[in-house]
């Protein structure tokens, strides 16, 4: 076989997902430099939580792989902030951090439709035939139609411990060293950004009966519909910094790269070093610190909220500030790593470079943070790429569409100037697209892209008229005078309690119930929320076609620019362009409403 | 290329009043500007190579080189504008024939006559004005009152604007404190108190709803119904707030059976006062008649002052006042010995003026309000509706959990941005269309 359809670049999250959903249509290899490292958790050993939950119940709806793997070795789960309302309840699930590897390494590496290649890609050249070779730095040129760049902190990835920096992609691991080359050179304008991860202790060396214990939920909830067999076995902890630690690093700031100046990258506001932290909110006078474990028989834990760039000889004596660290062993030090992004305005909402026709990017790479935003960006990615590699339509995902739709728009029109991070308040529309409506919202998208197989998409059809037929049910049942839908609406009374009072339900799933729950009790909200988008899309779907913003009058010099380099589609992309101002979008708007009178006269 | 709506085209346009007048000015604005000036203009330097904010004296010249008129150019370069464009200002003496010469002359080098309010639009367009600031330049611009002249200059100045985004930035902070909580649950963000700043917003938000009704009757002037008993003094009262007789005052019960209608300024507020039919039971068919009318003026004031004769013993008004309706009540006649007191009623007395100045503060509260003290005010029923619709969403946001609280007010926050034209939807679109005639 001489070639693949794709080639996707690097094996973390993105890199998986991407893999994962071109092998459902296209041949595809998978070039990485270690396969052992397939799959890893970098970061803190969790998947969800507000914001990316979302995602990940979209990924999964279109068939994506990671919910599948964070349910299949998951160790605790937790529903965050279910009491604060349907729109924002977010699932977490901490994972066994090697199982999680494990079991994506057997999922690609038994794949029969991906081959795992092992090499480090040194260049990407145009086959002149629309496809491209990646050239390995061992001189192998492999052939594929499009590739898919998933290199997360890896281009020319800094790693730094105190002042002391190292050429890594992440800790232990070589960088890429070639690879941001060939993209500066086509003219993608590439950024320096900066995150960090907290060190991870010994599980041993710390006294476990000291910290505040959170329990997993007893009943587990997964994204798949089906937690895996541990899902409820181990709590987490917490702990908090105390004025020793804020006095130790208030001493010791010089030390740390960030403060000295020695690192030029941007990093994540919402994401802060302890650092960071102590310096900005100098009136707090402790935070807050979560202990999560590696696993079920745990060796190590992670303290997340405590990540640091200072050096480890300090970070021994600042971590044995902490409440039940006392007698703390760090196993792996704090660092920081710095790495270049490529600007995500410089992509189509596919993810495909506007410069580099056939080379797509996805995660870190495009200036994301987190596992989750990568996965979704990997499957998009990769189901773009294979769909071009074999002549199909390009599909794009809206950003009415949900999370994937939001988290898309949002890199390519707006771009990022730090990691950018999901969370619910960057979705307009957040009553609207919920995790538990995540399969109905997308299986139709799941299809049109060729990831959703007609079988999956009849049972969740099915699903819906089961949760169809349970509202209907609840309306045809009165409860003292009022019909039992009445009675759920109000604030004090849970579909179980209805039931209590001798309603009956057809059988429905746990999910079908919260999914009737959520409908009755937020009904008015919704149809609400519904018919202001259904106004929104009436302005913001306008199509631009045709109109030559060079020539528009009433357009500011800046807004100009910043359109005639975006290219948005209809109004509503216009507006989110950076730099364009209300009063340009009026003019856009104006415009439009004249030429649509004068075609009308014709 | 020019769009459609032609807004890279240069218009010109007679910008002062039509009629004879000391001083005239055509203003030409557009990328084509200065050229024209170059063409119709002939002093020392040309003001395509005059720098902004300059003026050159000299003369204006028509097609043959003939000297219509001198005067002054002033020249004015992008972005540094009201338009945001190249704009030049021809002043001469304000003769209507003088004019006409100069702006057929301006057309004739390449400019296209500006639409009703169209330099207006510009300036909004190149965001030199946010909506309200163009909504105001054109209440100037048509303003028939010193008070709404005042309001709309208030509005031009971004004082409302500035109203609203002070209210906005509330709402923000709380919304912002709201999604904290949500998006980082576990991370210790303190749950803060958001009833207080919320109640703030509504009482912010209600007092600016409020001003509402007083920008409008500013604007369009207000109308006041006298009503009261045969001979309670409607008549004399209305003659001595206008200073002059008006209607046939008469001793005998019932002589305005018609009703009449009388205009003056209070306050700077056109004021329509209507005196109706005295109101009592009667039998006279003519009579009853106009009773009925009256209960239906007193209906459509804005406000109603109910007179009753002091200086007799006190009857109630037969009839009940329209609900809802604002009210003054008067004690007539205190010249003569009071046969009754009630602190709700003002004595007033139309033989001697006594409380006729108290009478005339009482009209000005009941119909600016607060307002009256000098905040800017919403002006057209589009900012009332915007402002009413944040409010709703501020009191929902009240006794919501936190994720629809948190949704209530980015509706409101939305709404707010409607007002100043901020967020530009198609109402906003709307409005532009409505008021600066830019259709076919």
């Amino acid at each position: 076989m001489s070639g693949w359809n794709v080639i996707v670049i690097g094996g973390g999250h993105a890199g998986l997902e991407a893999a994962w959903a071109a092998a459902k249509f296209a041949r595809t290899a998978l070039l990485v430099g270690n396969p052992a490292t397939v799959g890893r958790m970098p970061c803190n050993p969790a998947v969800g939580g507000p914001g990316k939950s979302q995602l990940v119940f979209e990924v999964q709806a279109l068939g994506g792989l990671m919910g599948r793997l964070a349910d299949d070795t998951a160790i605790h789960t937790r529903v965050l902030n279910a009491s604060k309302g349907p729109a924002v309840q977010s699932l977490r699930v901490q994972n066994e951090r090697d199982a999680y590897a494990e079991r994506a390494q057997d999922v690609i590496f038994g794949h029969p439709d991906i081959e795992v290649v092992r090499g480090e890609a040194a260049d990407l050249e145009p086959d002149g035939r629309g496809g491209w070779f990646v050239v390995t730095t061992d001189g192998r040129r492999l052939a594929a139609r499009s590739v898919v760049v998933a290199a997360g902190t890896f281009l020319r990835g800094v790693t730094w411990y105190g002042r002391q920096s190292r050429a890594e992609g992440r800790q232990g691991e070589p960088p890429a060293r070639f690879l941001s080359e060939p993209l500066a050179r086509a003219g993608h304008h590439l950024k320096r950004y900066k995150t960090g991860t907290p060190p991870r202790v010994r599980a041993d060396s710390v006294r476990f009966a000291e910290l505040l214990e959170i329990p997993a939920d007893p009943q587990p909830r997964g994204f798949t519909g089906r937690p895996g067999p541990r899902a409820a076995e181990s709590p987490t902890w917490q702990t908090h910094t105390t004025p020793a630690t804020h006095r130790l690093i208030e001493k010791n700031l010089h030390e740390s790269p960030m403060y000295a100046g020695d690192i030029a990258g941007l990093g994540p506001r919402y994401c802060p070093s302890i650092e960071d932290k102590v310096v900005r909110f100098a009136h707090h006078d402790r935070h807050l610190l979560f202990v999560e474990p590696d696993g079920i028989q745990t060796s190590e834990v992670y303290l997340q909220g405590f990540s640091s760039s200072l050096p480890p000889r300090l970070q021994d004596a600042l971590v044995r500030t902490l409440p039940g660290f006392e007698q703390a062993v760090i196993q792996r030090y704090a660092y920081a790593v710095e790495y270049d992004v490529v600007d995500s305005t410089e992509l189509t909402l596919n993810l495909e470079s506007r410069l580099l026709p056939g080379i797509f990017t996805a995660g870190q790479i495009n200036g994301t943070s987190g596992y989750e935003e990568a996965a979704a960006q990997g499957l998009v990615a990769g189901t773009a790429a294979a769909r071009r590699a074999l002549g199909l339509e390009t599909v794009t995902v809206s950003r009415e569409t949900g999370y994937i739709g939001v988290l898309l728009d949002d890199l390519v029109l707006k771009g990022s100037d730090e990691p950018y991070r999901m969370m619910t308040s960057r979705v307009e529309h957040r009553l609207l697209v919920r995790q538990d409506n995540a399969d109905e919202r997308m299986t139709a998208l799941g299809q049109r892209l060729g990831l959703v197989s007609e079988d999956a998409a009849r049972s969740v059809g099915e699903k819906y008229v089961r949760v169809a037929a349970g509202i209907d049910a609840l309306r045809r049942q009165r409860v003292g005078g009022q019909s039992a839908e009445a009675l759920l609406r109000r604030p004090e009374f849970t579909l179980a309690e209805v039931e209590a009072l001798g309603v009956t339900l057809p059988p429905l799933s746990g999910a079908e119930r919260e999914a009737v729950e959520i409908r009755v009790k937020y009904a008015g909200y919704i149809e609400r929320a519904e018919r202001q988008l259904q106004a929104e899309a009436r302005g913001s779907e306008l199509s631009l076609e045709g109109v030559d913003f060079a020539a528009l009058g009433g357009l500011s010099h800046e807004a100009r620019e910043k359109l005639l380099r975006a290219r948005p589609q209809t109004v509503g992309q216009a507006a989110r362009v950076p730099g364009v101002r209300h009063a340009d979008l009026s003019a856009l708007l104006v415009h439009l409403r004249q030429r649509r009178s004068v075609s009308r006269e014709i | 290329m020019t769009t459609p709506l032609g807004l890279s085209d240069t218009i010109a346009a007679i910008a002062t009043a039509p009629g004879h007048a000391g001083v005239g000015i055509v203003r030409v604005s557009g990328p084509g500007a200065l050229g024209v000036a170059d063409g119709l203009f002939r002093g020392r330097g040309r003001p395509s190579r005059t720098r902004g904010g300059r003026f050159l004296y000299g003369e204006f010249v028509g097609k043959g080189g003939e000297r219509l008129d001198d005067g002054l150019c002033l020249v004015f370069r992008k972005p540094h504008s009201y338009t945001g464009e190249d704009v030049a200002e021809f002043q001469t003496h304000g003769s209507p024939a003088v004019l006409a010469a100069l702006l057929a002359r301006a057309l004739a080098l390449g400019a296209r006559p500006a639409r009703p309010g169209e330099f207006t639009l510009r300036a909004y367009l190149a965001g030199r004005l946010d909506l309200a600031q163009a909504e105001a330049v054109l209440a100037l611009v048509n303003a028939g009152t010193d008070t709404a002249r005042r309001q709309a200059a208030l509005g031009l100045s971004g004082a409302l604007g500035e109203r609203v985004e002070r209210i906005a930035a509330a709402l923000t902070r709380t919304l912002a404190a709201i999604q904290a909580l949500l998006d980082y649950p576990e991370e210790g963000v303190p749950e803060e108190d958001r009833d207080a700043p919320l109640a703030g917003a509504e009482a912010d938000l209600a007092a600016l709803v409020a001003t509402a009704r007083a920008g409008q009757v500013a604007t369009r002037g207000a109308r006041l119904a006298l009503v009261g008993r045969p001979n309670a003094g409607k008549s004399s009262l209305l003659n001595a707030l206008l200073g002059y007789e008006r209607s046939i005052v008469t001793p005998m019960p019932g002589t305005t059976r018609d009703y009449l209608e009388a205009h003056l300024s209070l306050a700077g507020v056109p004021v329509t006062l209507v005196d109706t039919a005295g109101i009592r039971e009667t039998a006279d068919e003519v009579e009853a008649a106009g009773v009925r009318q009256a209960l239906s003026l007193a209906q459509g004031a804005d406000l109603v002052l109910a007179l009753e004769d002091g200086s007799r013993p006190r009857e109630a008004l037969p009839v009940d006042l329209p609900p809802g309706a604002r009210v003054i009540r008067v004690r007539t006649k205190a010249d003569l010995p009071a046969a009754w007191e009630d602190a709700g009623a003002l004595a007033v007395s139309a033989v001697t003026g006594v409380g006729l100045p108290e009478l005339r503060e009482a009209i000005q509260t009941a119909l600016l309000g607060d307002a009256a003290r000098g905040e800017a005010w919403l002006t057209t029923e589009r900012q009332a509706d915007a402002a009413r619709r944040a409010l709703e969403h501020v009191q929902a946001a009240r006794t919501l959990p936190d994720d629809l609280a948190g949704y209530e007010l980015e509706e409101a926050l939305r709404a707010l941005a409607d007002l100043t034209g901020r967020d530009v939807s198609e109402d906003v679109v709307d409005a532009v269309f409505r008021n600066f005639c830019v259709g076919k």
